[in-house]
């Protein structure tokens, strides 16, 4: 187990110099450099020797491998430097309104949840009855809706015309329920049909025939040898969805003006605002290889085949 | 009282086939009594695990049961009721798989998978119910550390005697074994072979053991039925079997393990 | 063949594809109006006999605008698809018959792509690039490809493991041979599947990235802007909403029935996640 958790460290660190080249790139590519900043900040005149002076303070006349790793000492210590619209440290702008995004994809994810495991075992247990037929109609139609187009009329509905939310999000928790619901349902429609497969795969497993002979209630059937053995592979899946969660919540939060970092680096690319745009891509990258990790570390202790085995001799009476 | 423990007569399985429904079980006859070992032998096809999925009323779609009288220790079962077929599984009867290593499941303990039948059909509480489970393990031979390990860790003939245990546990009126012994190397199937000899009584009130393989069936059974294409179409006590046996069927399965073993010399024409 | 034209998802997502290709590609045609032609006088106007679905906010014949939008839309998706499915399937098949080192080496090149989630990536492309068509087609096949190289490297390894592909390896047959006679015919299927479920996502994708103004920059008309549009006046003229993300919607899902209809019929097995 231990090894397990090495060997997968170890593995992180080419992914994790390639993300950081990645964000020091995006910086470097920024047309106009030490002057934009200059232009912006000072009132003052902006001389040649100004710049230069800038420049050396800034240590852009150094070499690239120097500036790189000045910028991974200045990563680590989550200083990525000051955004060019607002003037505050990115740091700040970006962790003020994490919290929100957060609470978007969690929320979403959960909304996931709780909609397809119900959905996908109905749909399996009936299969190709009517119920199966409906959901997996549904789950068709939602996977083909665009989310800001479901955000917009769920808007238009609920907002403008029954006055049940509020049409621009302060932050509240009212103000969660349409954003989770629009960013949860592609993802759910998506699910729902694996889930529904999983299922069926499990169905038709010998052991299940064993459980069926035993005489035991469908309940017990369903949720002490199916969803356990059915569920499994999903984890792995659910972890990868979560990427997508991060960035899906860019667009709702958009459509919705929920202060979360999606809109935050919307605008920031919209103002060219650098800064603010890598260290958006830095965390995110970090939250997803993050999560990935956890659930890398996890998986192996829900299944029990993935866990050191004692012998076969042992057993023996 | 009636030493008939299962009775069915006019069994049959349809399916919908292009022209029409095809029978893929034809008028099934079969008597089970108790205390017996009744074997069924068939060659591929010929509707052995069919019969037994019947049987259990796990018939699975788009077959179907069209027909069939069925009584088990006397009392009418309509075969045709879920509810009512489900009210006989793991109490009235029971099954052992082939391939014992599909039949448990892999992320479950064998303890649990055990104790679930006395908590469900005995109302055991879980304490209790591991208590038994300890024992009825040491009756096939397996140890303590079972209990908690998962099939994977166990090899075929160990999985194999936990399935067994599931039926001491329930010790049913019927058990089906569908060639519990296909898939294991020789020593083991030895080994379950004997198992089968010796806790017969204490497994269940009579067996139907399934297999295609006569050998087993001579050494094992009291009588054999054979089933060819749907139908029965001999039933002989075991050790006439060879002797006689009038269905050309029969005679053709008997001439092929004759070319392979020494039936011939063991029982004499 | 016969089988294809009898799957009912297969006939239904291709009849929608076909007639919104037919409405794209000729509806600019027979639709007098320019879709850049402002008519300030007839601003947001309900659909009316002059303008079959009304104008937007600067007067603009909104059918026109939706009809073209539709050729860039569509054209943009579907030519994306191609290059990340196309550049997906030849690191993958490198990496799948390489083997050893090499595939190790890809491979691991790909998981560092990977491990961003494809938004963020392109998002950044997008951010050094600057806001425009161009930069949202790079970002999306810079982003998108590492998927299908995965994907595609592990069905090459699958369709290697085949008995007859180890003989035919074994009785000397390599290189393209191989490649072509056994390898390919193996991926066709699910990558025909993936193909197509991929263009409707890449619709939502690139409309997505225009809804936010990140894409097509105005004036071009593109569905999901005209969605962006439309939403600042959704409290006056609401209906502006309803085409664009209609005719989204629908491509996507002639798309997707389409992908799940040829699963069905060639009996695609995999399973095809994001």
């Amino acid at each position: 187990m231990k090894s397990l958790i090495q060997r997968r460290l170890l593995m992180l660190i080419p992914t994790l110099v390639g993300i950081s080249l990645l964000g020091f790139i995006l910086l470097e590519l920024m047309p106009g450099d030490a002057t934009t900043l200059l232009m912006r900040r000072s009132a003052g005149e902006v001389t040649p020797e100004a710049i230069d002076n800038l420049r050396r303070e800034l240590g852009l006349d150094r070499p690239w491998p120097v500036r790189y790793l000045r910028w991974v000492g200045r990563a680590v210590r989550l200083d990525f430097g000051t955004s060019f619209s607002s003037g505050e440290p990115v740091r700040r702008e970006i962790f003020s309104r994490l919290p929100a995004t957060l609470a978007l994809a969690l929320g979403a994810f959960t909304f996931m949840l709780t909609v397809t495991l119900p959905l996908g075992v109905l749909s399996a247990l009936r299969k190709n009855q009517w119920p199966d037929h409906l959901i997996r109609v549904g789950a068709i139609v939602f996977h083909s809706v665009p989310a800001y187009w479901l955000g917009l009329l769920l808007l238009w509905v609920f907002a403008l015309k029954l006055g049940l939310f509020r049409v621009v999000g302060q932050g509240a928790w009212q103000d969660l329920i349409l954003p989770i619901v629009t960013l949860g349902s592609g993802m759910a429609a998506f699910y729902s049909r694996m889930t529904r497969e999983r299922v069926i795969d499990v169905l038709e497993q010998d052991y299940i025939r064993l459980v069926y002979a035993k005489g035991l209630s469908r309940r017990i059937l369903i949720f002490r040898h199916v969803l356990k053995n059915a569920l499994l592979p999903l984890v792995t899946l659910w972890g990868m969805s979560f990427g997508y969660l991060l960035g899906g919540s860019v667009i709702v939060e958009s459509v919705f003006s929920w202060p979360g970092v999606g809109k935050l680096v919307v605008d920031a690319i919209l103002n060219r605002d650098h800064p603010v745009i890598q260290a958006y891509v830095v965390l995110m990258a970090l939250i997803f290889i993050s999560v990935n990790l956890i659930v890398d570390l996890v998986y192996p202790l829900l299944d029990p085949r993935l866990r050191p085995r004692r012998s076969a001799e042992a057993m023996e009476g | 009282m009636s030493s008939t423990v299962l009775r069915v007569h006019s069994l049959d399985v349809t399916v919908p086939g292009s022209d029409g429904k095809v029978n893929l079980l034809d008028g099934i006859d079969m008597s089970l009594y108790r205390g017996e070992i009744l074997g069924l032998m068939g060659q591929s096809g010929s509707g052995k695990t069919l019969t037994a999925m019947a049987l259990l009323g796990m018939v699975a779609p788009p077959a179907r049961v069209a027909a069939g009288h069925y009584q088990i220790n006397g009392t009418a079962v309509p075969i045709n009721s879920a509810p009512a077929m489900r009210g006989i599984r793991g109490r009235d009867i029971f099954t052992v798989f082939q391939s014992p290593s599909s039949a448990l499941n892999p992320t479950l303990q064998i303890d649990l998978q055990l104790s679930e039948i006395l908590m469900h059909h005995h109302g055991m509480k879980r304490g209790e119910a591991r208590n038994r489970c300890r024992d009825l393990l040491s009756r096939v031979g397996l140890s303590d550390p079972v209990m908690d390990a998962y099939p994977f860790e166990l090899s075929g003939g160990m999985q194999q005697r936990v399935l067994i245990a599931m039926a001491l546990a329930i010790r049913p009126r019927v058990l089906i074994a569908d060639e519990p012994t296909t898939g294991l190397d020789a020593i083991t199937q030895a080994r379950i072979l004997d198992l089968f000899g010796r806790l017969r009584e204490e497994i269940a009130e009579s067996i139907l053991f399934i297999s295609h393989d006569l050998r087993v069936l001579l050494h094992l059974t009291d009588r054999i039925a054979v089933i060819h294409a749907g139908r029965i179409v001999e039933t002989q006590p075991a050790d006439q079997l060879t002797a006689q046996a009038t269905h050309p069927v029969t005679r053709k399965i008997i001439a092929a393990f004759q070319e392979l073993e020494y039936i011939g010399g063991r029982h004499s024409c | 063949m016969k089988r294809l034209l009898h799957n009912r998802l297969v006939v239904t997502g291709a009849g929608i594809l076909v007639f919104l290709m037919i409405l794209v590609m000729l509806g600019p045609i027979v639709v007098s109006s320019d879709p850049f032609e402002m008519n300030p006088l007839h601003r947001l106007e309900p659909p009316n006999s002059a303008y079959p679905l009304g104008t937007d906010y600067l007067g603009r014949c909104l059918l026109s605008r939706l009809l073209v939008a539709g050729r860039i839309s569509l054209g943009t998706s579907v030519w994306v698809s191609v290059v990340i499915l196309f550049s997906g399937l030849v690191v993958g098949l490198a990496a799948g018959l390489a083997g050893g080192r090499i595939e190790e080496i890809i491979m691991r090149l790909v998981d560092i792509f990977l491990a961003l989630p494809s938004l963020v990536l392109t998002l950044a492309v997008i951010g050094v690039l600057g806001p425009s068509l161009e930069s949202a087609i790079t970002g999306i096949c810079i982003s998108w490809w590492p998927v299908y190289a995965r994907l595609v490297r592990g069905m090459t390894l699958t369709a290697m493991a085949k008995p007859w592909v180890q003989a035919a390896r074994i009785s000397g047959t390599r290189g393209m041979r191989l490649i072509i006679r056994y390898i390919l015919p193996q991926l066709a299927p699910p990558l025909l599947v993936l193909a197509s479920l991929e263009m409707g996502t890449m619709i939502l994708v690139f409309s997505g990235l225009s809804f936010l103004g990140l894409g097509a920059q105005a004036p071009t008309p593109e569905w999901g802007a005209m969605l962006n549009d439309a939403r600042h006046f959704m409290q006056t003229t609401p209906h502006m909403m309803l085409a664009p993300g209609l005719a989204i919607f629908l491509s996507v899902l002639g798309f997707n029935l389409l992908g799940e209809g040829l699963r069905d019929a060639l009996n695609v097995r995999e399973m095809t996640e994001f």
